[in-house]
């Protein structure tokens, strides 16, 4: 179990490393449940760290199909962050707050 | 090969992208240019397109591939079938004084859904479902300007729907990382390869569940089905129309592709996990109903249970089942456009139930045809909610998975205590108030569910039969050929 950390970095490190960043994010956004602007950072940690998955693997296999899709990943999560920041300014602007507990009027 | 043809095969996609780019231009040059403008030229434009797919499907052009992205029958069917709700949704909203940009920002979402129906590839297929999804965040956020409750609800449905593309996107490094492909074509010859000699691997079968995943929260299925009744209670009538029915078509034609392709060998496993997701829906979506006093919050657990159906009849993957979750999403799809369309005659904003009471007296029109959508969606029969059920059902015992249909069964016989329960009040009892039920002039919301309704009660003897009987035949082309012997599966309680 231990040598994976003896071995020259490969493929399992970065698999590693892409779980790991995936995983904190997957629990920014399940167990914060105060500030929507460190949702939307663990958002973007997610998608980043699928990135790694998609380069490195592409690496792995010799094709360039995987560094391709994380150009259009990095695309999107350009995007989403955009609007995600957005949404949260014209949220803010109304409640005057950004805490997850101000999203509570809808509900029943 | 790609046709320089007049009828090149992408011509649909490519004319919306055109006229999308010259709507852009034209909303930033011209400054008086308003929604209604916009979308009365978009009008034109949609026809255009649906002409294009209409042609290509009547001239059956058969299977045209372009890198990572297919044409066939089923995305002809799905683009002309989107194009003509789009169609009527503008119709709809044509006098309503929303910012231009909403106009754009639905044509986008549009553009998003004729990429995901024809995606032959797990990137353009990713790409099309973001473009879908980030226009339509921005158009729920968009109508904060008259219902705050809009911004709300929009928030919750970015972060719950990024979550979602985040986890799909996993799913599809997975994939990627098992076999180095991500063409729908490569990936599917590998997988049958492999399957042929030893069962699934562990790494294909969790990508494979992952990117389902992202199909559960499109489709609004348990348990990723939280934002829907915050988003159908939030949001304007229109946008709730809207979003009821487009993207469910695209979203289940898209799964279709994926199931009825690559995977396809692993159809015993996602199978039952897709049998397990429609049971819970359809009984949460029933049960979860009973309670609500909002009249689009309870439309959203109707969705919901709905939704399970299609997903109970995908998961038998046989030409029957496929092609009767296309016809049940898109009958599913009118009713609700015709529903919401009637509902806006009422109010834009959200109703309770004593905020209909008594609508006979005021509009009885408007009564009895929500009250046939209603029954529709009951499955009561003689209406089209009953002929796609039973070709659903029909499907599903082919394949033996009695405890689904049973759960299917039980969730009808729930639901329809709350659609009856809409008709009781609309139509049985008094207004709540002394001057009644107040009625809106939308222009073209009482023709549009005329229209939709005429469909949704000749469905049986018209358009019916020939859907089915089509969608069956082109599921039954587009499943591989091995079909007629498909494995029989069940869920582990049901082995004797």
């Amino acid at each position: 179990m231990m040598d994976v950390f003896l071995q020259p970095v490969g493929i399992v490190h970065y698999f590693l490393l892409s779980t790991l960043l995936f995983v904190i994010g997957a629990m920014g956004i399940f167990l914060n449940r105060r500030h929507v602007l460190s949702m939307l950072m663990a958002l973007e940690l997610i998608l980043l760290a699928v990135n790694i998955n998609f380069v490195a693997f592409s690496v792995a296999h010799g094709n360039v199909e995987g560094q391709i899709f994380s150009f259009f990943i990095l695309t999107v999560a350009a995007a989403e962050a955009a609007i995600g920041l957005a949404i949260l300014v014209i949220f803010f602007r109304r409640y005057q707050t950004v805490d997850v507990a101000a999203m509570d009027t809808l509900k029943g | 090969m790609l046709s320089f043809l007049p009828l090149s095969p992408a011509l649909s996609p490519v004319i919306l992208a055109t006229s999308l780019l010259f709507f852009v231009v034209y909303g930033a040059f011209r400054s008086r240019a308003s929604y209604g403008s916009v979308a009365f030229l978009a009008l034109f434009a949609l026809l255009i397109v649906m002409d294009a797919a209409g042609l290509q499907f009547a001239l059956n052009f058969g299977t045209d591939r372009l890198p990572s992205l297919v044409f066939d029958g089923l995305s002809s069917a799905a683009t002309v079938v989107l194009c003509g709700m789009m169609l009527a949704f503008f119709v709809l909203t044509l006098g309503l004084a929303w910012p231009l940009e909403a106009a754009l920002l639905v044509l986008f979402a549009l553009l998003g859904m004729l990429l995901m129906v024809s995606a032959d590839s797990l990137m353009m297929f990713y790409m099309g479902l973001e473009m879908q999804s980030l226009a339509l965040y921005v158009f729920i956020a968009l109508q904060g300007r008259q219902q705050p409750a809009a911004i709300e609800a929009a928030l919750k449905y970015f972060i719950l729907g990024a979550l979602a593309s985040g986890l799909m996107l996993l799913g599809m490094s997975f994939l990627y990382g098992q076999w180095g492909v991500l063409g729908y074509g490569p990936l599917q010859a590998l997988l049958v390869q492999h399957a042929a000699v030893s069962p699934a691997l562990l790494w294909t079968t969790l990508g494979a569940g992952l990117i389902l995943v992202g199909f559960l929260f499109k489709l609004s299925l348990v348990p990723f089905h939280m934002w829907t009744p915050d988003v159908y209670q939030a949001a304007p009538t229109p946008v709730v129309a809207f979003l009821s029915s487009l993207p469910k078509v695209a979203a289940t034609v898209a799964l279709v592709r994926l199931l009825a392709g690559p995977f396809y060998p692993l159809m015993p496993d996602l199978g039952d996990m897709l049998r397990i997701i429609g049971a819970l829906s359809m009984l949460w979506g029933a049960l979860a109903g009973l309670q609500q006093t909002s009249l689009r919050r309870l439309m959203a657990y109707s969705t919901i249970a709905q939704m399970g159906f299609v997903v109970m009849a995908l998961s038998v993957a046989t030409p029957e089942g496929m092609g009767s979750a296309l016809v049940y999403v898109v009958v599913y799809a009118v009713t609700s456009l015709g529903l919401f369309a009637l509902l806006m005659r009422v109010s834009d904003n959200d109703l309770s139930f004593n905020d209909v009471a008594g609508l006979v007296k005021a509009s009885p029109v408007t009564a009895y045809l929500l009250a046939v959508f209603l029954l529709s969606l009951a499955g009561m029969p003689f209406f089209a909610g009953f002929f796609t059920k039973l070709s659903v059902f029909q499907s599903v015992l082919a394949g033996q998975h009695y405890a689904v249909v049973f759960a299917a069964a039980l969730s009808s016989v729930v639901a329809m205590y709350y659609y009856l329960r809409v008709i009781k009040v609309m139509i049985f009892d008094d207004p709540a108030t002394d001057q009644g039920v107040v009625m809106a002039n939308h222009g073209a919301s009482l023709p549009l569910g005329v229209a939709a309704a005429l469909f949704v009660s000749v469905f049986f003897i018209i358009p019916g039969p020939e859907m089915t009987a089509f969608a069956q035949k082109m599921m039954a082309d587009l499943l591989p050929q091995a079909t007629a012997s498909a494995p029989v599966m069940t869920l582990p309680f049901e082995k004797e």
